[in-house]
């Protein structure tokens, strides 16, 4: 536990000693929530907002897992920590526990959609939002564990990236859809997130009518997790 | 001991590794020495047990793994962590915090403690790095190209600290310049693709040269010179005990201006190097 706590602390100090990235990056994501939310959006504002808390979670959650990775590699770091008394499992854990910064975003995202829209705040936010969460995470933890280097990651990144913002309603919604482009929308993790989020803030329902969602999320985490655990070497 | 039998590694067409052996024991510094592409971080890799060989087998008195610290040369210090800072994570994840303040001291970066990693000079971050190393308290210590980059009065410094570790830790340091290694190593090993090509003592193996003196130069063997010299593509070198008298020679044929790059030196690794490949030493070849 100490060398997980550790590592975070090491993570989180290099975050913060860098301002100026941490403001810009927030401010893209507040000016992307404004135009997409609040100038071009087609459902209505508490569909964004509830989309759009989860999309930024998981998007950063799979982001930060990745390049967390293949950074540490091509900084050198990540032999060096192998050569070290650390093992596979604190080493992914501190990573996984780094994507809990993602869980903050989406905080903020809900405290500016409670002052700007109609939306129900249910307990069911915080489990769907983690197991997102740690459900992106695990996609993220599949890239360095499959590919060699960082030009590689960054194109599969590119295309997962433009497939979670177009394929899953995060912008827009699924009504109206032919029924074909809606089965396809379920491909993509996200889409079942989103889903989840809108079932609970926007129409303000429970458990009863979100729990296939939350399986396929919780399955989802199993499967990359295992997958990527066994696959990377340390 | 930190012992290797019959190393071998290939990566697609390349033999990266081709059975080599050797042995690490505790308190001397041995050199593994060769042209960059020789092998050398594949067999550092292979040593600390963070690469599988294809075949051959690496022993030690307890498990590679655990007693073998590897410090590699690329490491990109770009994380805005401070000296103390970074060395204590390295501590902490090495299990090994009560060490912490010995070996700052030990690496002389007492004074930088409070220094962000990134705008350390980079002889001081080889030392950051050989102190992470350092902090797994190994048995075996693995440098990988410790003095690369570094400008003479560095080298010299991190030269002098590897010399100063305790006895009870057998260091293996990889580098490819022979200089570096006739001042820092009680034993080399000299390998090129792979394949170890001649190994002992560096006063041993120079000692094999027939000679007190070598003198090289650039360009066409003079006339006369021809039984003496040894000749490899547009250079050449003549072994004397008495240089004074082979350049006075050199003179007299006319042909001294001619020669580039003209120099007389005592024989060292180089040299043992181009007797036993028939090639100059270059160290990017």
């Amino acid at each position: 536990m100490k060398k997980i706590i550790e590592l975070l602390k090491a993570d989180l100090l290099d975050i913060l000693r860098r301002p100026a990235n941490m403001f810009f990056a927030v401010i893209m994501i507040l000016g992307i929530l404004f135009l997409t939310g609040f100038v071009l959006n087609t459902g209505t504002t508490a569909d964004i907002i509830a989309s759009y808390a989860i999309f930024i979670s998981a998007y950063t959650g799979f982001i930060m897992t990745s390049m967390a990775v293949l950074t540490d590699r091509d900084r050198g770091l990540y032999r060096m920590y192998r050569s070290s008394k650390l093992s596979k499992t604190e080493y992914v854990t501190s990573k996984i526990s780094y994507t809990g910064l993602s869980l903050l975003l989406s905080g903020l995202i809900l405290v500016i959609g409670f002052f700007t829209s109609e939306i129900f705040l249910s307990w069911l936010i915080a489990p769907i939002l983690l197991l997102s969460v740690l459900a992106h995470a695990g996609i993220g933890l599949l890239i360095p564990a499959f590919v060699e280097t960082t030009r590689e990651a960054q194109r599969i990144v590119q295309i997962l990236f433009f497939a979670m913002v177009f394929l899953s309603p995060v912008f827009y919604t699924s009504e109206g859809l032919p029924q074909i482009i809606q089965l396809l929308q379920h491909i993509v993790p996200l889409t079942h997130g989103v889903e989840a989020m809108r079932i609970v803030m926007v129409d303000g329902n429970g458990v009863q009518q979100v729990w296939r969602q939350l399986t396929v999320l919780a399955g989802l985490t199993t499967i990359t997790f295992s997958i990527s655990y066994r696959k990377l070497e340390f | 001991m930190l012992n290797a039998e019959n190393l071998e590694k290939s990566f697609e067409e390349t033999n990266a590794v081709d059975d080599l052996s050797l042995e690490v024991n505790k308190g001397e510094i041995i050199g593994l020495l060769g042209p960059n592409g020789a092998g050398k971080t594949t067999t550092m890799q292979m040593l600390s047990g963070l690469m599988e060989p294809d075949s051959g087998k690496i022993t030690a008195e307890n498990s590679v793994r655990k007693s073998v610290s590897v410090v590699f040369q690329e490491v990109d210090y770009s994380s805005k962590l401070k000296v103390r800072e970074f060395l204590r994570m390295m501590a902490v994840l090495n299990e090994n915090e009560e060490s912490l303040d010995r070996v700052i001291e030990n690496v002389g970066l007492e004074k930088y403690s409070d220094t962000m990693v990134p705008d350390l000079s980079g002889g001081n971050k080889k030392k950051v790095n050989i102190a992470s190393g350092l902090l797994k308290d190994p048995e075996y210590l693995l440098l990988d190209e410790p003095n690369s980059g570094l400008d003479p009065r560095a080298r010299k410094d991190v030269r002098d600290m590897i010399q100063g570790f305790t006895d009870d830790v057998g260091i293996l340091v990889s580098t490819h310049s022979m200089e570096e290694a006739e001042k820092l190593c009680d034993r080399v090993i000299i390998i090129e693709n792979g394949r170890e090509i001649v190994s002992g003592s560096p006063d041993e193996l120079v000692s094999g040269i027939d000679a007190d003196f070598v003198v090289k130069a650039e360009g066409e063997i003079p006339e006369g010179f021809e039984d003496q010299a040894t000749e490899v593509e547009e250079f050449f070198e003549i072994k004397t005990d008495k240089p004074h008298k082979l350049i006075k020679r050199l003179v007299k044929s006319g042909k001294i201006d001619e020669l580039e790059n003209l120099s007389i030196e005592k024989p060292g690794l180089e040299d043992v190097f181009f007797e036993v490949t028939g090639r100059r030493y270059e160290e990017d070849n």
